[in-house]
């Protein structure tokens, strides 16, 4: 609509201008027809007067004929005739209304016409026609015609001009609007209206009942598009669906084949003890042998039977690791603990066992225990994994973010602890799978192979994150990066130290 | 008739498994049964055993005593028995092969089978069963 109008106003414009002009130069031209006119009859006027004064000035005397002119002036209603004496100085009221020096010409004997201003009237025409009086003194009929009748046809003419232009604004914005409307502004709002709703979504519809015109196109061309839209939100869905479908079939696969291999690892780490002891007790049960053999069998039975409890007991743990008695706990407390617990053993092995704490308190949500389990877990690999004059070092220390490198950084305070060795590493096909069930590269009898997946499964439960790197001959180091519960000033000695890089033999 | 056969004095039994009881179990019923055992606890060591033999008898021309059985775990620390099966059967002549691995291994079965294990015991076994099967492959005369 507001197109139309505008289209409307412009046109209308223009037609008032080509109207505006032609008035205009109409009153021109005829205002200049008017003035001749005017001037002509001023002349014809002044010379039927001037034989009339001449006549009368010789027969009856000035005075009669300065009445002859009184008269003139009581029937012409017009026109001011008046008695000009040429030799009178500047000035003087019975002189010419204008200056005497243009009017050499009528001293001279022609005619001569002169346009005024008037302060009350739109000007005034000013005719000398020369007199020849008996006296010889040059005198003349001046003749004054006001320039109003000139001014009324103008106004009329102005009025009359207005008029049609005001009728013509009207008619034509009345039509432009109307027309623009149907035209313009109807087709539009209808094409909106279905460009908002294939916006808002729906394509469902079409948009009908529009010209066979550049607007029919334009609908048509619209109408394809959400056509097109159409299909290719189907196909899209389609595809969407499918993917999912594909997903989830990927996932139970997935889910089956975890199933599948802890089910594989089940059967062989249970499968050997339970091998050993149906042996074992049968060679008891038949055989009868010397009492020496009977105590060592029975004492092989009872290994294998405690090894299959820990697996089970291992299995529980690793099926229940998302529980857990959650409260704030400070990791570094909880670290220098299990660390001390763990000493001993690194003693008899004849291994170094450090750890590095900072002096401020940093607190995590956690279950003690299975924090301890995390702490103890790491060291017990660590410890397995270098040779008896190995060197294992724990260090615990708050990260800004994650700073494990290749990997997404998150913002967010961590308390993080690392475990490092300068044992035999992993070899890097490995790395991938050592958080897997029963994966284990440890000789039979010292892992099953869930240790490190219950502690993934634990730090994960707990928001967090474990990264490995590993450099095989050089060692490893373990980084576990646990949300922090609230800030803490400082974070200690550790915090200059690159935990990430595991500790070589040659730096030490 | 192979050569093995012909020999009088009592078989000869490769036997790998990494865990120490099981493979005294093992070992112990072999030689009750009247073989010889040489004992492995992981997959390079039966393959160091198997590789002598070789150099000994084609490089050194000595007459290594051969091997009339190898009796091997599939899971094992390092080499597995899988690996053993595919060094053995490339050579002629070589002894039979027993597998043992842990039940419900499917995959792992199909492979040993279509290798060419001799036979392929799940644990837990009856170990009088597998005695019968190596009596089977391995008479003792």
């Amino acid at each position: 609509m507001r197109l139309a109008i505008r289209l409307s106003s412009v046109l209308v414009l223009g037609m008032v201008a080509i109207l505006a002009i032609d008035a205009y130069e109409t009153i021109q031209r005829e205002g200049e027809f008017l003035r001749a006119d005017i001037q002509r009859d001023t002349q014809l006027l002044g010379r039927s007067l001037k034989g009339l004064i001449v006549d009368v000035w010789k027969s009856s005397g000035e005075k009669r004929a300065m009445e002859l002119i009184g008269d003139a002036n009581r029937d012409e209603d017009n026109v001011h005739v008046r008695w000009v004496w040429l030799d009178t100085p500047d000035g003087d009221p019975s002189g010419p209304a204008v200056n005497k020096h243009q009017l050499d010409a009528v001293t001279h004997g022609a005619e001569a016409s002169f346009t005024t201003e008037d302060p009350q009237s739109s000007g005034l025409l000013v005719t000398y026609v020369p007199v020849l009086v008996p006296n010889n003194r040059p005198g003349a009929l001046e003749l004054a015609e006001s320039f109003s009748s000139l001014e009324s046809y103008r106004r009329r003419t102005i009025v009359r001009t207005l008029r049609v232009m005001a009728g013509l604004m009207a008619f034509g914005a009345a039509g432009v609007v109307w027309l623009g409307t149907l035209f313009v502004g109807r087709p539009l709002r209808q094409l909106v209206q279905a460009v908002r709703r294939i916006g808002g979504g729906d394509l469902a519809g079409r948009i009908e009942g529009v010209r066979r015109d550049e607007w029919g196109e334009l609908a048509g061309a619209l109408n394809d598009m959400s056509q097109q839209l159409t299909e290719a939100h189907a196909s899209v869905r389609q595809e969407a669906e499918q993917r999912i479908a594909a997903f989830q079939q990927l996932r139970h696969a997935e889910r089956l084949s975890t199933v599948g291999r802890l089910a594989a690892g089940i059967a062989h780490e249970v499968g050997t003890p339970l091998n050993v002891i149906t042996a074992r007790a049968k060679q008891l049960a038949v055989e009868e042998p010397p009492p020496a053999d009977a105590r060592g069998h029975a004492v092989t039975i009872g290994r294998q039977a405690e090894r299959i409890a820990t697996i089970i007991r291992q299995l529980l743990g690793f099926a229940r690791s998302g529980q857990g008695d959650r409260k704030p706990q400070d990791l570094v407390e909880v670290v220098a603990h299990s660390v001390r617990l763990l000493e001993p053993l690194a003693t008899r092995q004849g291994a170094e066992l450090r750890v590095i704490v900072p002096q401020s308190q940093m607190w995590v949500s956690a279950d003690a225990q299975q924090l301890e389990q995390v702490i103890t877990n790491l060291v017990m690999n660590a410890l397995q994994a270098i040779s008896d004059n190995g060197r294992v070092e724990v260090c615990v220390f708050r990260s800004l973010h994650d700073t494990s490198p290749g990997k997404e950084q998150l913002d967010g305070e961590y308390a993080s602890f690392s475990v490092s060795d300068d044992g035999a590493g992993i070899a890097e096909e490995n790395l991938e799978r050592i958080f897997e069930p029963f994966y284990t590269t440890k000789d039979v009898g010292e892992g099953t192979g869930l240790g490190l997946s219950v502690t993934h499964g634990i730090v994960s439960e707990l928001g967090g994150r474990i990264d490995v790197q590993s450099h095989p001959g050089k060692g490893s180091c373990f980084t576990v990066f646990l949300p922090m519960l609230n800030n803490l000033p400082d974070n200690g000695g550790c915090a200059a130290m690159q935990v990430a890089t595991p500790i070589t033999s040659d730096a030490s | 008739m192979t050569a093995n056969a012909l020999r009088t004095d009592r078989p000869r039994v490769l036997l790998g498994e990494d865990d120490a009881d099981m493979r005294a179990v093992l070992a112990e019923a072999l030689r009750q049964n009247g073989y010889r055992v040489v004992e492995c606890e992981d997959g390079l060591s039966v393959l160091n055993e198997l590789s002598s033999l070789l150099t000994s008898t084609e490089v050194t021309g000595k007459d290594a005593e051969p091997f009339d059985l190898i009796i091997s775990d599939i899971r094992m620390p390092g080499i597995t028995g899988l690996t053993i099966l595919d060094g053995v059967r490339l050579f002629d002549g070589f002894p039979p092969m027993i597998l043992i691995t842990a039940f419900g291994d499917a995959v792992v079965h199909t492979e040993a089978k279509w290798k060419g294990a001799a036979a392929i015991f799940d644990k837990p076994f009856d170990v009088d069963e597998l005695m019968r099967k190596v009596e089977e492959l391995a008479p003792v005369a």
